[in-house]
C-alpha cells in the first residue's frame, strides 16, 4: 500500500488535524497495523454541513472503514446492528425495506431517513439499499435534521462517505463465498497522479442462491444478483479548489417476497406457497459533481447531481398458489439537485455561520397494471356482486367472460423543491448557541389513468357478452410550505460535551398510487352495476373518498432532545440521549377494510415517542468492545382507523428496544506466516415490535449472535464468519393481503469465508 | 307570472300530447321527455302492500305510436335485496282530451340488460297529464299501482 498524502485544501488540512486528535481523544488506539485501520486514520472527514457529528448537539453514529469490514457491514440494513433505534428490516426485496428511527418509520412512500453519498442526496428510497464497497466512513444523525438536511430527514440523516483515491492507492480484491450457495467478488483500483488527480474504479457482484423456498415450485424464492460499480475522479487544481466527481451504477435482479400465510386463529405458520412469479430488478444511475473552493475567509462547496432509477417490482399479491391477483410496479424516475453552501471558512472562529440553498426536480414515470386471473374474478369480484343477485334470483349470476383482465394505471408524477437554509453557532465561554432555520417549498402533481374493460353479462337477461369500459383519469397537484427550525445549546466540558436540542422535522406530503386499483375496481362495480340498472346498497362503494384518497399531506414533528458526549479516559467514549418527539399529520398506512387490493397513506394520526439511546465504546491496541442500546416507547395520541380509537396503542413496526453488544481481540503474532489473529462477536437484539395498529400481532425481543475470526498476513487477510448462530426464528415483516396475514421471516444461521487483498 | 306558468304548460302539455294517437289528430309530434316522481305500492298478495316513495319514472314516445316507460330503482318487495331500472317497452297509448291513457298486455319488461320474462307486464292501464301519472299493472306476479307527479 501507498499512503496517500494529504488533501493540499487548507481546509481539510485543518479538518485533518483537529479531527485527527479528537479520535486519538475519543476511540482511536494510538497505532493499528491493519490496512483498512490505516485509511480511516490518513484523513477523517466531515460533511459538508457538520462537522464531527461526535462533538455536535446531534445524538449520532459513526463507523469507520476498519469497524464496518471487521462488523460485516455491507449495507445500510446491516447498520442496524450497530446503531440504536436505527431499524432497516428485510421487507422482502430491496425496494421495499423501510426505515425505523425513534418509532417512526413509514412501509410506503416518503422515507423518514435522508442517505447522502458523497455529499449527493439520494431522492428516491427505492435506491437507499445497496451493497455497501469500499465505504470509508458512515455516520448516522438520528432525529430530525430538517435545518440542514430537507425533506424526509424527520427521523435523521446518513452520511456515507467512500474511500477517496487522493487518499489510498493501490487495488483492493476480495472473494466471498457463504451459506446459500452465496458469493462476492469486487475489485478497485486507486490511483493518483501527483497532487492534483486521482481516480478510481471499484466494481462489486454477489450472487445469493436464496435462504427460503417456495414449496409450490421446490425453488428458491429468495435468491439475488446484484452488481455495482463506481468511478470517482477528484482533481485538486490549486490549494483553493477541489473538483470531485462520482458515478455510481447499481444494478439488482432479485426473487425476493419469502412470505408465508399465518393463520390468526389457530397461530400456524404456512410454508411459502405461491404460484406467480415475484421479482424486483432495479437499475440506479447516480452521478454527483461536488465543486469546493475556499477563501481565507469562506468555503464554498456546490452538489449537483443527476439521478435516474428504472425498476420493477414483480408481485404474486396473494402470495397463495390460487391465481387471485399480480402486480407489475414499473417506475422510471430521473432526479436532478442542486445544493449550495457557503461557510465561514476558520474552523476556529468564535461564530461559525453556514447558508445554503437547494433546488431539486424529479419526474416519475409509473406504471402498475394489475392482473385480475380467474380465481381472483371469481372470489374479488363475483363472488361480491353475486352475494345479493343470488338472494333475488338463486338460480342466475353475473357472469365475467374471460380468465384475466387487467387493470392498468399509470402515472406522471413530477415533483419540484427549492429550500434556503442557515445555522449559526456561537460559543460563548463554554456555552455554544445554535440556531437554524430553513425554507422549504415543495409543488408536486400527478397526471393518473387508470382503465380496464371487461367482458360481463348477466345470464338471466343477457344472451351475449357486453364490454364494461370503466376509465378514472385526470390530474391533482399540492404543494408545501415548511419552516424547519432549529435550536440547540452545548456545554463543553473538558471530557466532553452536553446539549439540549429542538428541532422539527417534516416529511413530504405525496400520492397514493397504490390505491387505484382498488378505485377502478370499485367504479368498475358501479359502472357495471349502473349499466345492469342493478342497485346493492353497499356494492361499489369504498370506506372512503375516491378524490380525497389519492393525496395525503406532509407530516410534521417536534423533537426535544437532551444528551452528552463524553471522553472520559483514552480509547473510551459515551454518548447518550433522551428525546421527545410529538407528530402531527402523521403518515399511516390503511388498508381499506373488505377484500379491497390497494393500501394507501393517509394523514390519520398523531403520536409521540419517548426514549433513550445510550452507546459506549472502548477501544485500544487489541481490544474494542462497542455497546449500543436504544429504547423508543412511541404511541398513538390520536388515531381512529374507523375500526376503533387506537390512541395509547404502540406504533407498529418499530422495535421498542434495539440493542447491541460487540467485542473483538486482536493477537499480534508477529509470525513470518501470520501478523495477527482477530476474533470478534456480537450480540444483536431487536425487539418488541408491533406489527398492527390494534396491537394483537407482536414480534417479542430477540437476540441475534455473530462471530469472525481473522487472519491477516500482510496484504492478505482471510475471515470466516457466522450469523445468527443460534438459528434464531423470528419474523421481519406483516401485512396483510386480502384480509389474510402474512409473516416474512428473517435469515437462518449463515456462515461464510472471505478472502482480502490489499496491495 | 303565474298567467305565463300555467300558459307554458298547457303549450308543452300540448306539444306531448300531440305525439299520441289522437281521436282527431294523427300528426306525431315529438313531446318533450318528462320526470315524475312518486309512489309505487305493491300488493305483496297477503294483504300487505310495499311502499316506495321517490320512484322516478320517464317516458319515452316512440314513432309507432307507442310509449317506453322507465322505472328507476325500483323494489318490489321490503326483503327484494336488489333495486332495479325497469324499462316497459311498447306501452300503447292514446290522446284523450287532455290526458294520455295508456295500456298494455302481455309485455316482456327489460331489466339487468335484458328482457325479463319473469316480470312480464299485464293488464296495465294508466293516465298521463301534464303534472301527474298514474299506473296500474302486474308486474310478475306483482299487482302494483304508481301514482306520480311531474317532477320540476
Amino acid at each position: 500500500m501507498r499512503a496517500g498524502a494529504l488533501s493540499p485544501i487548507p481546509y481539510f488540512c485543518r479538518m485533518k488535524t483537529l479531527l485527527a486528535a479528537l479520535a486519538l481523544l475519543s476511540d482511536a488506539p494510538a497505532e493499528h497495523p491493519d490496512t483498512l485501520y490505516s485509511i480511516e486514520q490518513v484523513e477523517i472527514t466531515a460533511s459538508l454541513k457538520s462537522g464531527d457529528p461526535s462533538r455536535l448537539p446531534i445524538a449520532s453514529t459513526e463507523a469507520g472503514m476498519y469497524r464496518l469490514e471487521r462488523e460485516g457491514v455491507e449495507s445500510i440494513k446491516d447498520f442496524s446492528a450497530i446503531a440504536p433505534n436505527f431499524y432497516q428490516p428485510s421487507y422482502g426485496s430491496r425496494m421495499t425495506s423501510s426505515i425505523y428511527v425513534r418509532g417512526f418509520g413509514s412501509r410506503i412512500d416518503q422515507p423518514v431517513v435522508g442517505v447522502n453519498v458523497d455529499d449527493v442526496p439520494y431522492m428516491n428510497k427505492n435506491a437507499y439499499d445497496f451493497d455497501f464497497y469500499d465505504i470509508r466512513r458512515i455516520e448516522l444523525l438520528r432525529g430530525p435534521q430538517g435545518t440542514l438536511y430537507g425533506r424526509n430527514t424527520s427521523g435523521g440523516v446518513m452520511n456515507i462517505s467512500t474511500l477517496s483515491p487522493m487518499v489510498w492507492q493501490g487495488a483492493r480484491l476480495s472473494a466471498e463465498y457463504s451459506s446459500a450457495e452465496s458469493y462476492a467478488l469486487r475489485a478497485a483500483w486507486y490511483d493518483r497522479r501527483g497532487d492534483s488527480f486521482g481516480y478510481s474504479l471499484a466494481a462489486s457482484f454477489a450472487h445469493c442462491g436464496g435462504f427460503f423456498t417456495n414449496v409450490f415450485n421446490d425453488e428458491k424464492c429468495d435468491r439475488s444478483d446484484n452488481a455495482g460499480a463506481r468511478l470517482r475522479l477528484q482533481w485538486h487544481p490549486s490549494l483553493r479548489w477541489r473538483v470531485d466527481a462520482t458515478t455510481s451504477v447499481g444494478y439488482t435482479d432479485e426473487g425476493g417476497y419469502a412470505y408465508r400465510l399465518y393463520d390468526e386463529h389457530s397461530g400456524t405458520y404456512h410454508p411459502i406457497a405461491y404460484n406467480d412469479p415475484c421479482a424486483y430488478r432495479r437499475l440506479s444511475l447516480c452521478q454527483g459533481l461536488v465543486v469546493g473552493y475556499e477563501s481565507d475567509k469562506v468555503r464554498l462547496s456546490s452538489v449537483t447531481s443527476y439521478q435516474f432509477l428504472d425498476d420493477r417490482m414483480t408481485l404474486d399479491q396473494d402470495f397463495t398458489p390460487r391465481s387471485l391477483f399480480t402486480l407489475v410496479q414499473s417506475q422510471r424516475e430521473h432526479a436532478v439537485t442542486q445544493d449550495i453552501v457557503v461557510r465561514n471558512a476558520d474552523p476556529e472562529a468564535r461564530w461559525q455561520w453556514l447558508c445554503g440553498a437547494f433546488a431539486f426536480g424529479k419526474r416519475l414515470d409509473m406504471s402498475s397494471p394489475v392482473t385480475f386471473k380467474r380465481d381472483g374474478i371469481d372470489d374479488l369480484i363475483l363472488d361480491n356482486a353475486n352475494k345479493h343477485i343470488h338472494d333475488q334470483f338463486p338460480d342466475n349470476d353475473i357472469e365475467i367472460g374471460t380468465d384475466s383482465f387487467v387493470i392498468a394505471s399509470d402515472f406522471r408524477i413530477p415533483v419540484y423543491g427549492a429550500a434556503l437554509y442557515h445555522e449559526s453557532s456561537v460559543r460563548l465561554g463554554r456555552w455554544t448557541l445554535t440556531a437554524g432555520l430553513r425554507f422549504d417549498y415543495e409543488y408536486t402533481s400527478m397526471k393518473y389513468d387508470s382503465r380496464s374493460e371487461l367482458p360481463y353479462r348477466f345470464n338471466l337477461t343477457m344472451p351475449e357478452f357486453k364490454m364494461l369500459h370503466t376509465r378514472f383519469a385526470g390530474s391533482e397537484r399540492q404543494s408545501f410550505f415548511e419552516l424547519l427550525p432549529k435550536l440547540s445549546a452545548t456545554y463543553s466540558m473538558r471530557r466532553g460535551e452536553v446539549y439540549a436540542t429542538v428541532t422539527r422535522g417534516y416529511k413530504a406530503g405525496g400520492f397514493n398510487t397504490q390505491i387505484f386499483s382498488d378505485i377502478l375496481q370499485s367504479k368498475m362495480m358501479i359502472d357495471m352495476m349502473t349499466s345492469l340498472g342493478v342497485y346493492i346498497d353497499g356494492v361499489g362503494t369504498t370506506s372512503y373518498d375516491s378524490a380525497a384518497a389519492t393525496r395525503y399531506k406532509p407530516e410534521r414533528s417536534w423533537n426535544f432532545e437532551i444528551g452528552a458526549h463524553l471522553r472520559p479516559a483514552a480509547g473510551l467514549s459515551l454518548s447518550a440521549a433522551a428525546f421527545l418527539i410529538e407528530c402531527t399529520d402523521q403518515q399511516v398506512t390503511v388498508l381499506p377494510d373488505g377484500n379491497n387490493t390497494g393500501r394507501m397513506m393517509s394523514n390519520a394520526g398523531r403520536a409521540r415517542s419517548l426514549g433513550a439511546e445510550l452507546s459506549v465504546r472502548y477501544d485500544n491496541r487489541n481490544l474494542s468492545v462497542a455497546a449500543d442500546w436504544g429504547f423508543t416507547d412511541a404511541r398513538f395520541t390520536e388515531y381512529d382507523d374507523g375500526q376503533a380509537d387506537r390512541a395509547g396503542n404502540v406504533l407498529p413496526y418499530a422495535p421498542r428496544n434495539t440493542a447491541s453488544l460487540s467485542a473483538s481481540y486482536t493477537w499480534h503474532v508477529g509470525a513470518s506466516w501470520l501478523d495477527r489473529i482477530t476474533l470478534g462477536a456480537r450480540l444483536h437484539g431487536v425487539g418488541e415490535i408491533y406489527w398492527n395498529e390494534e396491537n394483537t400481532l407482536r414480534q417479542p425481543f430477540y437476540t441475534l449472535l455473530s462471530a469472525h475470526v481473522g487472519l491477516q498476513k500482510g496484504a492478505f487477510s482471510l475471515s470466516v464468519w457466522g450469523r445468527n448462530l443460534t438459528d434464531r426464528d423470528y419474523d421481519t415483516f406483516y401485512f396483510k393481503s386480502v384480509s389474510r396475514s402474512f409473516f416474512s421471516k428473517g435469515r437462518p444461521i449463515s456462515f461464510g469465508i472471505k478472502l482480502n487483498v490489499n496491495i | 307570472m303565474k298567467l305565463f306558468k300555467s300558459l307554458l304548460l298547457v303549450a308543452c302539455a300540448a306539444l306531448s300530447f300531440a305525439a299520441c294517437d289522437k281521436d282527431d289528430d294523427k300528426t306525431p309530434v315529438n313531446p318533450t321527455p318528462k320526470e315524475y316522481v312518486g309512489e309505487l305500492s305493491v300488493d305483496q298478495t297477503d294483504g300487505t302492500f310495499f311502499k316506495q316513495q321517490g320512484v322516478s319514472v320517464r317516458y319515452d314516445l316512440k314513432d309507432d305510436r307507442t310509449v317506453d316507460i322507465y322505472m328507476y330503482r325500483v323494489q318490489f318487495a321490503e326483503a327484494m335485496p336488489v333495486k332495479l331500472d325497469m324499462t316497459i317497452p311498447g306501452v300503447e297509448c292514446k290522446s284523450v282530451g287532455e290526458r294520455i291513457e295508456l295500456s298494455g298486455e302481455r309485455i316482456i319488461p327489460l331489466a339487468m340488460g335484458g328482457e325479463f320474462p319473469r316480470y312480464t307486464i299485464t293488464s296495465l292501464r294508466g293516465t298521463l297529464t301534464d303534472s301527474e301519472l298514474q299506473l296500474s299493472m302486474n308486474c310478475g306476479e306483482f299487482p302494483l299501482t304508481y301514482s306520480g307527479t311531474a317532477s320540476e
